[in-house]
């Protein structure tokens, strides 16, 4: 029966491959780097320390904003529609 | 005669007196809301640098003439900020459409009112005899001008107000709910050491 000679005392250290530094340093194989190249918008707004400055409403004031420049319009309309009348008045249609 | 027009001046005072207040209260509405919204558009966007600060965006509104022009870099400003992930072409083209309305309305109303006022005074100066026909034309221009300026005025306060409601939506659903009102406390007060107050624990004289 044929046997394979073991050798006897310590294991060699194993020897690194020679290509596996060039290979890590390849750039198509290199990790991404920790910064990307255009700054990412965080996902939420960093609050202030002292709590005070959050994003408050605005719809509502919005809604109040653009009702009070339809009444300013709507009395422009009338103040055009007087002013016409007055005019018709003193000079005639 | 007399009786004739106290009708039309009657109401002509009542919709003054409708009118200048309301007129205020709106502007007035509106540079608070112009202010938040900017407040608001910072804080959506940190990594945006904004051009005008909301103070600053307030205060330029107020300066007569050129706050036609500023108000179109504001607006344009506080909607990329309140909408930081995408393209809003709707938003874009509401405040282009904005900006261009308010700039030819106050073209117009501006070049008219000299216009006509130089006309009148050349007119009616002291020493010339103007005819009943010369003031009729007057009025009737006046009267035209003073409609087309209004028509203008309603089309650049509806895409204000259009303008309005898109930043506002923008800036509710950027958060994915509605936005409240809090003052927030830090969540871990630093400790005070008795009858110092202030001074946390931790500081370099208590450790040594």
């Amino acid at each position: 029966m044929h046997t394979i000679p073991q050798p006897s005392g310590p294991r060699p250290p194993m020897a690194q491959p020679p290509f596996a530094q060039p290979y890590a340093q390849h750039p198509f194989t290199q990790q991404p780097s920790a910064q990307p190249p255009f700054p990412q918008p965080p996902a939420r707004p960093p609050a202030h320390p002292s709590g005070q400055l959050r994003p408050r409403p605005v719809a509502g004031l919005g809604t109040v904003t653009i009702v009070l420049v339809a009444a300013a319009l709507a009395a422009g309309l009338l103040r055009l529609a007087a002013t016409s009348w007055a005019s018709q008045v003193v000079f005639g249609p | 005669m007399s009786e004739l027009v106290d009708g039309p001046l009657f109401l002509l005072l009542v919709t003054g007196f409708l009118m200048v207040p309301t007129a205020l209260a709106a502007a007035a509405t509106a540079l608070v809301w112009v202010h938040r919204a900017r407040t608001n558009a910072a804080l959506l966007s940190p990594h945006l640098r904004l051009r005008y600060s909301p103070t600053a965006s307030v205060l330029l509104l107020l300066i007569p003439v050129a706050n036609a022009y500023f108000i179109g870099p504001i607006l344009g400003d506080i909607r990329a900020a309140s909408f930081p992930y995408g393209h809003d072409e709707r938003g874009t083209r509401l405040v282009r459409a904005f900006w261009a309305t308010t700039v030819v309305t106050a073209a117009v109303a501006g070049t008219g009112n000299l216009v006509l006022s130089a006309v009148s005074e050349w007119l009616f100066a002291p020493g010339r005899a103007a005819g009943e026909a010369a003031a009729h034309h007057v009025t009737a221009a006046a009267l035209t001008f003073q409609t087309v300026t209004y028509l203008l005025a309603v089309a650049s306060a509806v895409l204000f107000a259009l303008v309005v409601r898109h930043i506002s939506r923008l800036q509710t659903r950027a958060h994915g709910r509605p936005l409240i009102v809090t003052r927030v406390t830090p969540p871990h007060p630093r400790p005070t050491v008795p009858g110092r107050p202030g001074r946390p624990t931790h500081s370099r004289r208590r450790n040594r």
